[in-house]
């Protein structure tokens, strides 16, 4: 379970930080899918980090029962010019979990040859999606699990594998799933949020929230 | 070839125009689009940056997006941001603890309680008569080379920021009283502070400290004060008990090679004393002044002797040959022969075993007087040796004995030197900047 109590996040910066979310008061239950209906630069990946508990908020606290997942293919921690292996030591330092396992299962799921002993740059950019999506799921729940536009990757065979790995995680945890994708939300989530002005606000239906996204960019277009 | 690629240029270049055309088609398409939406529904824009309960009046009813994103709060600008989660004034709040405040009050102390100091400054030197005539040293090696003159000066250096110095000017001039009373801001002032086991010594160097120059072997002295006379006069005050110091140590230094030397001459004469001594003894027992010349007179005679027989045995084998061997003639002289034979036998017998007033063997003596010949002349030698040094470090005393020179007399210039309010105002803001902007990086609310 993940609740944000009066969560605030401000853009990077020292002085006038912009805000990305304000006061955002909402629980996430340990078997809930929960979609977040976000347009791009609205504060997803920030969000997530936040959730995942990477970085923490510029107000309000973040309370968490039971583990929560590292952001579902978020790739920024892989060190381009370092070795799979050396990377995913340091995964799982970061995540607190065994080396060994997290390699055993990254190796497994990503099927290519020789994995731990390549460099990140010498990867493909689907290799690269595919290995920190591993890394994402290779710790077995229970746990809740955050996914940042990110929710399968890959060819259509690798995508049925993600889906596949992550229906077994869901099965004993909760998810989530921040996109911008309306369809991808309603597949995989019950319960939906949208990011909107700057506010992070329940709703119901997914269409009207994007209905709504797109009414305020224009307002916001005009404005300008 | 040049004509086919002419005409496929031309043929890419028909191509672009027809898709900027076509670009310009479905912009203008999409603008009369959009214009067309915005007058079906105008409230929407209003409604989007209109609070809820003040909603614009609506010509047609609101769609349920409208709705919900009526019901949604305007987004906050930045001003408001702050405002609404009380955020921002918190960190204007730890702007001003952590950098406003800071800065103020070094500010206060700076400019209405900081004690304005007054500083002379010497440049002193400290050198010897043998070292005039060296030439210019060449650089820093060059005066690493020479570093007598250093250690000088660094022995100097180092009295000054002794607690002796403290304590003579204390005793002659009261200066540790008045630093440490009301004439001095209470931050600068001198105290000894028994909980972080500071004595008063360790802030003494805020007033008068000593900088050496390794390169030129310059030391300056720095004096601070609450005014320029009063620096100018403890300069003066230091200036004369470091030549003072550096004066007793050097005439320390070179009394005790004196000294040195002056032991060193008597016992060398206390032991030419000696050996003649027992060179005179030696001839009182024997009764010989030189047995050199006893031994060669004994040679001699042997020589002789030895001469005599030689022409005995050829006139007594030239008898014999003659036939006249048995003549009485021959017989004296075979006679005579043999006492010459036991003349020199009994010569050589006092070369090698006690005779007379002596029980020592003549080879004997001789040894024991030459040998102590030797000590007489090896401590003939020592005293010369002894005489040497004892002048040479009577030379150096007088000739090569340090000597403090002021190259430049202590002078305070008129405008008070400390605080530095600019620099220590520009260090500070520096220091806070960087303390909040960490704080404001790093630190942040934990989960």
């Amino acid at each position: 379970m993940i609740a944000l109590d009066n969560v605030s996040i401000l853009k990077p910066g020292v002085f006038d930080r912009d805000p990305i979310l304000v006061d955002a008061t909402a629980t996430f239950g340990s078997h809930e899918r929960v979609g977040i209906l976000a347009t791009p630069g609205t504060g997803k990946s920030s969000l997530a980090r936040v959730l995942a508990g990477v970085d923490a908020p510029d107000a309000g606290t973040v309370h968490s029962e039971g583990r929560v997942s590292w952001p579902i293919g978020f790739a920024g921690f892989l060190h381009p010019k370092l070795t799979v292996g050396d990377n995913l030591k340091i995964f799982s330092r970061m995540t607190g979990v065994h080396d060994a396992a997290v390699a055993e299962f990254c190796d497994e799921f990503c099927g290519i040859a020789g994995l731990g002993e390549r460099v990140m740059e010498n990867l493909t950019p689907t290799q690269r999606a595919l290995l920190a999506y591993a890394c994402a799921v290779s710790v077995p729940g229970p746990a809740m699990w955050i996914a940042d536009e990110v929710i399968s990757v890959g060819e259509p065979q690798e995508r049925e594998r993600c889906n596949k790995v992550l229906e077994e995680r869901l099965n004993d945890g909760g998810l989530v799933f921040m996109s911008r994708n309306v369809r991808q939300l309603k597949q995989y989530c019950d319960r939906f949020y949208v990011v909107i002005n700057q506010q992070l606000v329940p709703c119901e239906d997914l269409d009207v929230a994007k209905e709504a996204l797109e009414i305020e960019a224009k307002n916001k277009r005009m404005r300008h | 070839m040049a004509e086919r690629n002419e005409l496929e240029e031309a043929r890419i270049i028909a191509l672009r125009a027809e898709r900027v055309r076509i670009a310009a088609r479905e912009r203008a398409a999409r603008l009369e689009a959009e214009s067309a939406a915005e007058e079906a529904t105008p409230v929407a824009a209003v409604a989007s940056t209109a609070a809820p309960a003040q909603a614009a009046p609506t010509t047609e009813p609101a769609s349920a997006a409208e709705q919900f994103l009526s019901s949604v709060p305007p987004p906050q600008t930045k001003s408001k941001a702050g405002d609404g989660s009380g955020r921002r004034l918190f960190k204007n709040r730890r702007f001003f603890w952590m950098v406003v405040g800071p800065m103020l009050l070094i500010g206060f102390y700076l400019f209405a309680v900081a004690t304005p100091l007054y500083e002379a400054r010497a440049v002193v030197a400290i050198t010897k008569p043998s070292d005039s005539g060296d030439g210019a040293s060449a650089g820093l090696l060059g005066r690493l080379d020479d570093g007598s003159s250093l250690q000088e000066v660094l022995r100097a250096g180092t009295f000054i920021n002794s607690q002796a110095l403290m304590d003579t000017l204390e005793a002659e001039l009261g200066l540790v009283t008045e630093l440490s009373g009301p004439a001095i801001d209470p931050l600068r002032r001198l105290r000894a502070i028994p909980i972080l086991s500071r004595a008063e010594h360790d802030s003494f160097d805020r007033f008068v400290e000593a900088s050496i120059d390794i390169q030129s072997g310059l030391m300056t002295l720095y004096v601070r004060s609450p005014s320029p006379e009063r620096a100018v006069e403890v300069s003066d005050a230091v200036l004369r008990y470091a030549e003072d110091r550096v004066a007793r140590l050097s005439q320390k230094l070179f009394d005790t090679r004196r000294v040195y030397a002056s032991d060193m001459r008597m016992v060398a004469e206390q032991q030419v004393q000696e050996a003649q001594a027992r060179l005179v003894a030696l001839q009182f027992e024997h009764q010989e002044v030189d047995p050199k010349n006893r031994i060669e007179d004994i040679y001699a005679r042997i020589r002789e002797l030895e001469a005599e027989s030689r022409e005995l045995n050829s006139n007594i084998q030239k008898a014999e040959i003659e036939g006249f061997g048995d003549s009485p003639q021959t017989q004296r002289m075979v006679e005579l022969d043999n006492r010459i034979q036991e003349e020199i036998q009994r010569e050589r017998a006092q070369l090698v075993s006690p005779e007379g007033t002596s029980e020592t063997p003549l080879n004997n003596l001789l040894m024991e007087y030459e040998m102590a010949l030797l000590e007489v002349d090896l401590a003939r030698q020592a005293v010369k040796t002894a005489i040497e040094a004892q002048a040479a470090a009577g030379r150096e005393a007088a000739l090569n004995r340090s000597q403090l020179q002021v190259v430049v007399p202590p002078s305070a210039s008129s405008t008070a030197l400390y605080p530095k309010v600019p620099g220590i105002l520009a260090f500070c803001l520096v220091v806070f900047l960087a303390t909040y902007v960490a704080v404001n990086g790093f630190v942040r609310p934990t989960r």
